[in-house]
């Protein structure tokens, strides 16, 4: 087990929360969306705050790299989070539209980030901090 | 230690998305003009430039803007000055193009000779440089390899290319018919077919929600075309086992749209349409080189109206507007009127193009008339495209200065 693979899996299973959370918007099913929405966001937030508490703060220290990919990494968690509330004003007005339109874009933020995250950023921690993955759910 | 830079400036692959259409909109009026001409023969001098005009002007440019953006985004690869490096690539590809189309309408050899430098000039290092940074690269990915793949098989469609203005302008004593054939192979399967595949295999479950592709599949598929290709350097009889990658790319592609949690999307089906196509075009292909049971300009045709211009539909109708709304939230990091990409680029507009691109697929086979229907549903595709990709900028310009 490497923390690439142990994170690569909170990855898929919160695109799949979001992607569950779009539908039920989509079919207007206000209920199951606010459910699967709050479990989205809570995993979310979670593997955010493991990244930003634990594993990215070992990995500068380890490579002394404090300005490079781990910060680009923190200014999309900004950038996800404001379109996380998005989703939650969205879903308090139940606008089936704005709800899809910030899902799909939240989407390839995930996406498009875990990819960095996933081919670079954690092969390295993989390497220069191998005992974070004790740290790691 | 290598520190990977993850992003290009804006400017960079818009500018190549947003002079894509422009070429598609000439390359409509070209054929608009002389249907009967370029529909007759592959070989007339109007078909010659009106091929190049939507394969190095209309799908050159979206490749060339896809490539530099994943390449920075999968590999973390990028220029030290991007934004004028950009640049460079942009004007040099464009002088190219210009040049090539208009040697080939006109057949003036001085034309053809200035489009293969500048081609040469531009895309030669550019490849050079890539291929370089993606090898040394942390990434290892499946894409990152295929990446570097495509970039050599552009750089051998160049210089097949090169050769064949050196035989059409100079007499050089080379076998013309087996360099064309090789060019267009390369140029197909090769450089667009390579690059499409390693594209996809990120994207495809990134926009659309679908599990991974098979491991073993993805790692083999790119660099096997590769060596297939290689192999029908000498051995052009294997022609027929170009299928081979193109099923295993598509009929893997439509088990994994079928398992989609994005089953509303349009660029879903958009996806599987223009698999279906690649697969039949590739399929069928031998036997248009052999005995001309297929019409070549039919073949061709397809697989830029019914295999590309579907599947580029469905990437640019994401692609850019979200490059927009990132750019306009690393301006505004607050709030601010733009909440998505959506208010920029709705998903019906995704349809519309979805519609046309469908349309000119189903007509182009059936030549005559419903192929110069085609045509002009190319021209109103490229002037929607255009229309919304000038809106989509202006909306996020103008969300900046509220």
């Amino acid at each position: 087990m490497t923390i690439t693979a142990v994170l690569q899996q909170q990855h898929r299973d919160c695109d799949s929360l979001l992607a569950s959370a779009e539908a039920a918007a989509r079919r207007r099913d206000w209920a199951a969306c606010a459910s699967v929405t709050q479990s989205f966001i809570s995993d979310t937030e979670a593997h955010f705050r493991l990244e930003e508490e634990s594993l990215f703060p070992a990995f500068e220290a380890a490579t002394g790299m404090s300005g490079g990919p781990t910060q680009v990494m923190r200014m999309e968690h900004a950038e996800a989070r404001s379109l996380m509330a998005g989703l939650g004003e969205a879903l308090a007005a139940r606008d089936a539209d704005d709800f899809a339109g910030c899902c799909e874009t939240l989407l390839i933020l995930l996406q498009q980030h875990n990819l960095k995250e996933e081919n670079i950023l954690y092969p390295m921690c993989d390497r220069t901090v191998p005992d974070c993955l004790q740290e790691l759910p | 230690m290598i520190n990977p830079e993850f992003s290009l400036p804006l400017a960079v692959p818009l500018r190549f998305f947003r002079t894509a259409p422009l070429w598609l909109l000439l390359a409509g009026v070209l054929f608009l003009l002389e249907p009967s001409t370029v529909l007759s023969s592959r070989h007339a001098p109007e078909a010659l430039a009106l091929t190049h005009a939507l394969m190095l002007g209309f799908a050159g440019n979206i490749m060339l803007g896809a490539l530099l953006q994943v390449a920075a985004v999968v590999a973390g690869v990028r220029a030290a000055r991007a934004g004028l490096a950009g640049l460079m690539v942009w004007l040099g590809l464009q002088l190219g193009v210009a040049l090539l189309v208009a040697g080939l309408w006109f057949m003036q050899p001085l034309l053809l000779q200035g489009a293969a430098l500048s081609l040469s000039l531009t895309l030669l290092p550019l490849a050079g440089w890539l291929f370089v940074r993606l090898c040394r690269s942390p990434a290892c990915d499946p894409t990152s390899t295929g990446l570097a793949f495509s970039v050599l098989a552009l750089v051998t469609t160049v210089l097949l290319g090169s050769a064949l203005v050196l035989v059409l302008t100079r007499g050089a004593a080379l076998p013309f018919a087996a360099l064309l054939r090789q060019h267009v192979l390369w140029g197909s399967a090769g450089w667009a077919g390579m690059l499409l595949t390693s594209v996809a295999v990120t994207v495809v479950p990134m926009f659309l929600v679908t599990p991974p592709w098979p491991a073993k599949l993805v790692r083999l598929l790119v660099p096997g075309t590769f060596l297939l290709l290689l192999a029908m350097l000498c051995w052009p009889v294997l022609m027929p086992l170009l299928v081979l990658p193109a099923a295993a790319l598509v009929l893997p592609l439509w088990r994994l749209l079928q398992q989609s949690k994005r089953c509303v999307d349009p660029a879903r089906w958009l996806w599987a349409w223009g698999g279906l196509n690649l697969l039949l075009v590739f399929g069928l292909s031998p036997w248009q080189a052999e005995d001309g049971i297929l019409d070549a300009v039919v073949l061709g045709g397809q697989f830029l109206l019914g295999g590309l211009l579907p599947i580029f539909t469905a990437m640019l109708g994401k692609i850019i507007p979200f490059l927009l709304w990132l750019d306009y939230r690393r301006q505004r990091p607050l709030a601010g009127p733009l909440r998505h990409m959506g208010q920029l680029f709705p998903e019906r507009w995704l349809k519309y193009l979805g519609w046309l691109a469908l349309v000119a697929g189903l007509c182009w086979p059936w030549g005559g008339v419903a192929a110069t229907a085609a045509g002009g549903v190319l021209l109103v595709y490229a002037l929607l495209l255009l229309g919304m990709l000038r809106q989509a900028c202006c909306k996020a310009v103008a969300a900046l200065v509220v």
